[in-house]
């Protein structure tokens, strides 16, 4: 089956995405939906950096026998693709920034309502 | 100096915020120092927008390195338009906002000025980046700023907040699910890359699924019905300051990029490739405008009515762009123009209405006539404008949308449109009513109308006669910025 | 709800499964994302020209840091404003004046008296000891990150941790007398100034926007050279926003926005 065939590595990410995914929707406790969304973007930088792996003797993109020697007969095949690391470098930072304003604004809504379940805020939202 | 122009209309609102937040809270230094700044980055988009006009099309290597090596920005007349139409409502919102700084910012100011900054330069970064991954950076550091800006409202706004940033973060989310599975089939980020190897390759799953990905997280952030359900509260409840910036422009740029999906990346031929889809869209556009319409009819709030119209115009422009006809594409273009101009002017009114009567609420509205009536003209202008009267520019983009509809043979979104008007009609029939008429029920006179209503009012109207000229010009407009740019 | 977000999970799961059927294989050095797809417009793909050419242009072993800081730097440029868009906003959200939360009244922020402050030695001696090495270690991060893994973000991280580690190991308020808020908080913008400070300089200069070409004219390197240095520059102003911003926040969420008690 050609799913089993390209790689049933991307099934790790597919299953960490649907995790998240019902954490964000499914939950009611709020800092439950920011884990979920936290798991929900980990699994895209996992998908990210999958894209970037080499077979055979690949090793991390950093040039070996950087220090001193000069270098010489870099081969594309003996290092991964650095440009997924790149692109997930920023992908990490916009997780940690969304997490941190998400956690300002949950410490509001406790010191607001009392309560972290959305639920519970709905009806004194609707009883006020 | 000429071709550095591009890069400026980013750089400059952004430099100008992170300096912005260094300063001093004093209101009156950081009002003029903001007018200064915003009166620049306008003559910068202009200045863009003039060369965008006389080369067609402006291109720009960053860090000196030819794409798809480096990020590059390229500029189309839409985008020029698109670029002074941020600057332009950034400034006048700002001037509108400026009388709300005392009661609803305080002490903060110097830093949300620099979140009001940081949003622009995003939006100008939207609009001009042509490297998909930078788009995502972009549309995550506006959300951010957003997310900043309407939590500071207190109160209600904070749930809101917290909606707002669990579903646009998955919008986000899902669009760089998108950019992925592009990068992973077609090795490039930059988007005129993208478009040439698409055009050459049979659409596989994964090709039609990154589409189906980048959509769902633009609708996400467009707010189309069903996935509306952060914008109402998150508009209603921020500070004033904030959504006249917010609302006219973050959805408006949600519908320029998925325009920028489908027709620069795609290339336009998605109805040649997966004809199903133009059919699920715009029925789900005609839905949305009249679940939006109703959703607005079922308000009293006039911040939260004029927020649930936003909803309902999400609808025109994505029925609009997934109509087979070009005249469709072209009508929801220059309706993402006219709606933008439009919002600013309603929640200009709100804030002006504030003012002269001391609340929002429908019953608050009785005497507006009287005491504002500069604002109320504004409001019968706009009204005019959403209900689709010649010669203000929403007749023109309605007709187009509809002649397009019709050409198309969808006649579900002819009949959202007309019933969306009709909507209009009776929503703005019942606020002008409660506003001329005097009402019976007495409440507290003790609030001081002010003066300022009046000059917000004037201001509002003022724009909102621009939005006739946009109309009676609105061919030219069409010929100049939009058919250049949508595929026949 | 919850059947709902099962049922949303589920189909999102099969669809994105759905669209790997057609991916290539895991790790196959010629797919297009790491050899370049057949039509394409260069001749020889990005990702390939990068591993190869990059440190002949830039003399960076670690090709992420030149990727990251020289060929795609606007994009890390931005992703330095996200870092300070983020502190700010949360700056925004929690550090309500005494005044506005007093007219909120929202009962958990009455002041009340602090409980007496319970000092451990051990602990005080362990931080004590343990924060010089970890800003040097933050620093040679920063200044390593060409040829080993790190670079401005790491090494933002490391230093910002630093005074976290004070701030738990002693108590915040000191920590805020030695780091307050009035230095920290102009630091956490003058990093993202800096970064764009070289790119207007690289501007003013002839060149494009943070094309570092155009420094050649100020300080006298070769191409190669002025590249490593200035990656190291704007690497400088990334760690400078990181660090304080990493404090910032700390600070600002510990303390629920007041800077009275931490953790």
């Amino acid at each position: 089956m050609s799913l089993i065939q390209s790689g049933f590595i991307y099934w790790f990410f597919v299953v960490l995405l649907m995790i998240g995914m019902y954490g964000a929707v499914g939950k009611d406790n709020l800092v439950k939906k920011l884990i979920g969304l936290s798991i929900f973007q980990t699994a895209i930088i996992l998908f990210y950096v999958s894209i970037g792996f080499k077979n055979g003797p690949a090793t991390i993109p950093i040039l070996q026998g950087g220090h001193g020697e000069p270098i010489k007969d870099i081969a594309a095949a003996s290092y991964f693709n650095p440009v997924p690391h790149v692109l997930m470098l920023t992908a990490i930072v916009v997780g940690v920034a969304t997490v941190g304003v998400a956690l300002a604004v949950i410490q509001r809504l406790y010191a607001e309502y009392g309560t972290l379940e959305e639920n519970e805020i709905l009806d004194k939202i609707a009883n006020s | 100096m000429s071709d550095q122009l591009i890069i400026l209309a980013i750089i400059y609102p952004l430099f100008v915020g992170v300096v912005t937040s260094l300063m001093p809270c004093r209101e009156r230094l950081l009002a003029i120092w903001g007018m200064v700044h915003l009166a620049l980055a306008n003559l910068l988009s202009l200045g863009l927008l003039v060369q965008t006009l006389t080369e067609h099309q402006v291109t720009y290597h960053l860090s000196g390195w030819a794409p798809p090596l480096g990020i590059e920005l390229r500029a189309t007349v839409f985008s020029g338009l698109i670029s002074w139409l941020i600057s332009a409502v950034a400034l006048v919102g700002f001037i509108g906002g400026r009388d709300t700084w005392k009661d609803q910012v305080g002490e903060r100011l110097p830093h949300f000025l620099a979140l009001f900054f940081l949003l622009v330069a995003a939006f100008q970064g939207l609009c001009l980046s042509n490297d998909a991954f930078n788009l995502y950076v972009m549309l995550e550091i506006s959300s951010l700023a957003t997310y900043g800006l309407i939590a500071f409202g207190g109160g209600r706004a904070y749930l809101a907040t917290f909606h707002y940033i669990v579903m646009g973060t998955i919008g986000a989310s899902f669009y760089l699910i998108g950019v992925g599975y592009l990068y992973i089939k077609t090795g490039t980020l930059n988007i005129s890359d993208l478009a040439q190897i698409l055009a050459g390759v049979p659409w596989t799953e994964a090709y039609i699924l990154a589409l189906g990905f980048l959509i769902i997280g633009l609708l996400l952030k467009m707010a189309v019905f069903p996935l509306h359900l952060w914008l109402p509260n998150a508009y209603t409840y921020a500070p004033d300051a904030t959504s006249i910036l917010v609302a006219p422009l973050s959805t408006k740029l949600a519908v320029f990029l998925m325009f920028r999906v489908m027709f620069d990346i795609f290339g336009g031929v998605i109805d040649d490739n997966i004809p199903s889809w133009s059919l699920f869209m715009v029925l789900l556009a005609s839905f949305g405008i009249l679940a939006g319409t109703s959703l607005s009819l079922a308000q009293r709030d006039l911040k939260k009515i004029f927020a649930c119209l936003i909803v309902a115009e999400a609808g025109y422009m994505l029925g609009g762009l997934w109509l087979h006809d070009p005249r469709g594409n072209v009508g929801a273009l220059f309706h993402l123009v006219n709606d933008a101009v439009a919002t600013l002017v309603l929640f200009l009114v709100v804030v002006a209405v504030q003012e002269s009567v001391g609340g929002r609420n429908l019953g608050h509205l009785s005497g507006l006539f009287r005491k504002s009536p500069l604002t109320a003209a504004a409001l019968i202008v706009v009204a005019f404008n959403l209900i689709g009267v010649p010669p203000f520019a929403g007749f023109f983009s309605k007709a187009t949308l509809i002649t397009g509809a019709i050409a198309s043979g969808r006649l579900e979104f002819v009949v959202a449109l007309l019933l969306a008007s009709l909507g209009n009609l009776v929503i703005f029939f019942r606020i002008l009513e409660r506003a001329y008429f005097p009402s019976e029920e007495p409440f507290e006179e003790k609030w001081t109308r002010s003066k300022r209503g009046d000059v917000l009012g004037a201001l509002a109207l003022c724009i909102g006669l621009f939005l006739i000229v946009l109309g009676l010009q609105s061919n030219t407009i069409m010929d100049l910025f939009i058919r250049p740019v949508v595929p026949l | 709800m919850k059947r709902l977000a099962l049922v949303m999970s589920i189909l999102l799961g099969l669809l994105l499964l759905k669209g790997t059927a057609d991916f290539p294989q895991f790790g196959d050095p010629n797919s297009p994302a790491s050899a370049g797809h057949p039509n394409s417009s260069e001749d020889s793909h990005v990702s390939v020209r990068y591993i190869t050419e990059a440190y002949g242009e830039t003399h960076v072993p670690n090709l992420v840091s030149a990727i990251l800081a020289d060929y795609r730097n606007f994009d890390t440029m931005f992703e330095t404003t996200v870092v300070f868009t983020a502190g700010t906003a949360i700056f925004l959200i929690l550090r309500l004046p005494l005044g506005v939360l007093a007219r909120r009244r929202s009962k958990a922020e009455m002041p009340r008296t602090l409980p007496p402050l319970a000092r451990d030695p051990i602990l005080e001696m362990a931080c004590r000891v343990l924060f010089p090495p970890i800003q040097l270690f933050g620093l040679y991060v920063l200044t390593h990150g060409h040829y080993s893994p790190g670079g401005g973000f790491q090494a933002g991280v490391i230093l910002g941790a630093s005074f976290i580690l004070l701030a738990i190991g002693f108590d915040l308020r000191g920590t805020l007398s030695r780091l307050p808020e009035s230095v920290y908080n102009p630091f956490t913008a003058l990093g993202v100034a800096f970064y764009i400070g070289i790119g207007l300089l690289c501007l003013v200069l002839g060149g494009n926007f943070l094309d570092y070409e155009a420094l050649r004219q100020v300080v006298p390197l070769s191409s190669q050279e002025i590249r490593s240095q200035g990656i190291l520059l704007v690497e400088c102003g990334v760690t400078v926003t990181v660090g304080s911003v990493i404090f910032a926040i700390y600070t600002n969420l510990v303390s629920r926005g007041l800077h009275r008690e931490g953790l």
